[in-house]
């Protein structure tokens, strides 16, 4: 009976976001079902806690019962839609369409094979190893576990105001101020449960790697990638081993923030090249829940702003804009840069030699010749397979192009920001100890990856239009590339 | 990966296959080649510095005796007539590549007796002895030595004599010994298939082979597909044409799939650890064969002795951020511990849970008193219960 309350809990979600986005297209694009799939299982499970979280602070019970019946009606609306608008159809599911036979489809079947086999270990270790990693039973875990066994919404606070309290009704963590969506989400599935059990605990982060996997490959084959180049680029991504490490070991943030945020991109970089208004609504969805995954979670979902930009300026301005960025950056420089406070927020300092912000802290800047540890960590160790040469060739050969198309110079501009944000972390700011101990420096690395690989596909797979299932109306926006 | 899915791309590859595999094939040879030649002509040193222990990374620990600017010297012996000097090996090198040992040392009269000694990371508390010439400097090859295996942890020397004058430990040195080619190779064959289980520290990076491999899988892939894609493109002049990069994508693919193979040999491999581990338990059964099995068997009791209601509890600790603690309040949950304390707080108040875990230098219990008591600082309570791992308190009412 456990089992069947957790597979409600986890499938009404699923299935309520994949028909959301699924409805969102009128016609059946090509990648149209995994990418619902893959985007349906983040924006469901998002909203699950969020109407969780909702319930909560209306007086209601922490009870997993409400936001899923409520998701359930939310589905069965959005089933509705998709079916009136044609979007029902799984004809475009079928990868055997698109694909000769012979040794392209040989080669399709044998990378799935070998795609399940991977997520089968990777799912026996979820479900066999208790609670592993660090951060996990010293900050995520331990809030996921308290609100599970007491079934009660307790707030966490700082270790003084937790000592001064008389009442014993709160609680505490070293990092009690962190976003609390991913003790959220390993909490879900428990509440179906009806007690804390950790493997029950850990099976979102299973179907994160599923749904990643899934919502890139919708997003490749809908930039116009064949079956077999799509999937190859899955296996790439799924085969990473910090990411399947994340899978495996259960219960940091940062898998989440990486699926989140690169499914993010996937979509704003679609928005760029096509125009389609449901691609950065999704994009702009998920950007916002980056900083509810995890605090620098805000800084990446900012970097996307540089790239919306860009797309909404004509091109005849973007000399314009480039001088107008290179103007405010000198007299940033030259005015000492700049300081004020947000009300209620906390005060803002961003100089040349102090960055502060007050969801992320202060970081003193000053220079660190960690090249060492960094170039080990990404082109050495067996970390990132081949991921750092990949980007480097990415680099050379999208260079080039890059103002030939709108989305191109987006793209380049989130890679360039996110690699540029991550050079000035790990070389400025007291974080150089990070890639030195060789603690985060992978981790963070892991928040962008499957953003680059994305980035990647879309300079090297040549751009082909993008082919539907049906005749498609002409209002969709799915063809306006 | 350029234009992979052009149907022009098809003819391509298996028109372009005799090139394109001897290219592969001699990529590989070259790339053996290259590093062989690199570890051949004194690259090893580069890629395995030799460790150096001089004044200040010498400790004395038996004897009397002070750091001066030429090292370390031994002025009197300890109470069993030897001088010990030693130092940690950081790198934590291993004995089979790092077995050149050297040593300077200035004073030793005639009839003195040195020694080297080590500990390996495998026994960190079994010394190991090995007699040494007496001469003030000298080298030897610790090939043929029994236990100098795994990875050193630290190494120094003993000195037995008069001691009518001061000796001096200028330094000792770990090199790696020249390494013949079919050393390499086998060197090569045995660090790609090195095991390394789960660790706190995976979720941090993925080695995929020992920290200090010589031939770091990843490295040694870029290079073979590097060296086979110039080889191609000498044999087929790149050309503008659909397809063209199809073969260099094919090489990129078939390294990358090389290092997933060897990674998905890791993770079958741990799986298997872990099902042997965990497989038909329950999680209390899970949690007694996890890495810290005993210490939550401990933490069991101490559950059983907390009230069934959730109970504040203070976890002190000579380690308040470190594992074991940590671990004692995550087991401990729902009770609304923490455990940021290296001594008994002062704010804790009738009915708190004090929970110390062992060792806690300056922290006492006072058992006549009941109360536990450190420098400054009192605390009546009731001792709950007491185990070699720790003890737990409830703390009295005034």
């Amino acid at each position: 009976m456990e089992g069947w309350r957790v597979a409600l809990a986890l499938g009404v979600p699923w299935l309520t976001g994949t028909l959301g986005v699924r409805a969102l297209w009128r016609n059946a694009p090509v990648g149209g079902w995994p990418l619902a799939l893959g985007y349906g299982y983040f924006l469901g499970l998002l909203a699950a806690i969020l109407l969780l979280r909702a319930q909560v602070a209306a007086g209601g019970p922490l009870d997993w019962t409400g936001p899923t019946l409520a998701l359930a009606v939310l589905g069965l609306a959005g089933g509705a839609l998709a079916r009136r608008r044609g979007g029902l159809s799984v004809s475009c599911w079928n990868p055997w369409r698109a694909m000769p036979g012979g040794i392209e489809r040989g080669l399709f079947i044998l990378l799935l094979a070998w795609l399940g086999w991977r997520l089968f270990l990777l799912a026996q270790e979820v479900w066999l190893r208790p609670l592993y990693p660090w951060d996990a039973w010293t900050t995520w875990g331990v809030r996921a576990r308290v609100w599970s066994e007491l079934h009660q919404w307790v707030p966490f606070v700082d270790p003084q105001h937790w000592l001064a309290d008389a009442s014993g009704s709160v609680y505490t963590v070293h990092a009690w101020e962190y976003p609390d969506a991913v003790s959220l989400l390993a909490l879900w599935p428990t509440l179906a449960f009806g007690a804390w059990h950790e493997p029950v605990a850990h099976l979102p982060w299973l179907g994160a790697g599923v749904a990643l996997g899934l919502g890139f490959y919708g997003q490749a084959r809908l930039w116009g990638a064949s079956p077999l180049a799509a999937l190859i680029f899955v296996w790439l991504l799924l085969s990473l081993p910090v990411l399947d490490t994340h899978i495996a070991l259960a219960g940091y943030a940062d898998l989440w923030l990486a699926a989140v945020f690169g499914l993010a991109v996937c979509a704003l970089l679609q928005w760029a090249r096509t125009g389609d208004r449901w691609q950065g609504v999704l994009a702009l969805l998920l950007a916002l829940a980056c900083p509810w995954i995890k605090r620098e979670g805000l800084v990446w979902a900012l970097l996307l702003i540089p790239a919306v930009a860009v797309v909404w300026t004509p091109r005849r301005y973007w000399l314009w804009l480039a001088g107008g960025f290179l103007l405010a950056l000198t007299l940033w420089w030259m005015t000492g840069g700049v300081a004020f406070t947000v009300t209620g927020w906390g005060e803002v300092r961003l100089t040349p030699e102090v960055i502060q912000l007050p969801a992320l802290g202060r970081f003193e800047l000053h220079y660190h010749d960690i090249w060492e540890p960094v170039v080990r960590n990404l082109l050495i160790l067996g970390n990132w397979h081949l991921l750092g040469y990949l980007l480097l060739a990415a680099l050379l050969a999208g260079l080039p192009r890059t103002l030939a198309e709108p989305w191109r110079l987006a793209g380049m501009i989130v890679m360039g920001s996110g690699l540029l944000m991550l050079f000035v972390l790990f070389f400025f700011t007291e974080a150089y100890l990070w890639a030195v101990e060789y603690t985060s420096i992978n981790r963070v690395f892991l928040q962008f990856a499957p953003a680059l690989l994305f980035w990647v596909l879309t300079v090297s797979v040549s751009y082909n239009p993008v082919v539907s299932s049906r005749q498609p109306p002409a209002d969709a926006p799915a063809q306006n590339g | 990966m350029a234009q992979m899915n052009s149907p022009a791309n098809r003819a391509g590859p298996l028109g372009g296959l005799l090139p394109w595999l001897i290219a592969a094939v001699l990529g590989a040879v070259l790339t053996a080649l290259a590093v062989l030649l690199f570890y051949r002509t004194g690259g090893l040193l580069t890629a395995a510095p030799p460790v150096q222990l001089t004044g200040t990374e010498l400790q004395l620990t038996s004897g009397q005796g002070e750091l001066t600017p030429n090292g370390l010297e031994i002025r009197q012996p300890g109470p069993d007539g030897r001088g010990v000097v030693q130092g940690l090996v950081q790198r934590m090198v291993q004995a089979k590549l790092f077995r050149r040992l050297s040593w300077r040392v200035e004073g030793l009269e005639p009839g003195s007796e040195l020694q080297l000694i080590w500990v390996t990371l495998a026994e960190p508390r079994t010394l190991r002895e090995r007699r040494l010439p007496s001469v003030s400097e000298g080298t030897i090859d610790l090939a043929t030595e029994p236990h100098w295996q795994g990875r050193i942890a630290a190494i120094g020397l003993t000195v037995r004599g008069a001691f009518s004058s001061p000796v001096t430990v200028r330094q000792l040195e770990l090199r790696p010994a020249p390494l013949t080619v079919g050393e390499l190779g086998r060197w090569a064959v045995d660090e790609w298939c090195v095991f390394e289980d789960w660790s706190q520290r995976s979720i941090n990076y993925a080695s995929g082979a020992p920290l200090d491999a010589l031939f770091p899988p990843v490295l040694i892939v870029a290079l073979w597909i590097g060296l086979s894609a110039t080889l191609y493109a000498g044999f087929n002049l790149p050309r503008r044409r659909p397809g063209a990069l199809l073969p260099y994508a094919a090489l990129f693919l078939l390294g990358w799939l090389l290092l997933d193979l060897r990674w998905q040999w890791e993770l079958r491999e741990r799986l298997e650890r872990t099902v042997e581990r965990f497989a038909g338990k329950d999680m209390t059964e899970r949690r007694l064969a996890d890495l810290d099995g005993e210490f939550y068997r401990f933490l069991l009791e101490v559950r059983r002795r907390l009230p069934e209601k959730p109970a504040r509890l203070f976890i002190v600790s000579q380690d308040p951020a470190g594992f074991l603690a940590g671990r004692a309040r995550y087991h401990l949950l729902p009770h609304n511990g923490y455990m940021g304390f290296s001594q008994p707080p002062e704010a804790a108040r009738a009915n708190d849970y004090v929970l110390i875990l062992s060792p806690l230098p300056g922290v006492r219990y006072d058992r006549q008193g009941q109360a536990l008591a450190w420098e400054n600082g009192r605390l009546s309570v009731d001792l709950r219960y007491a185990a070699p791992p720790g003890a737990l308190f409830q703390v009295r009412g005034n």
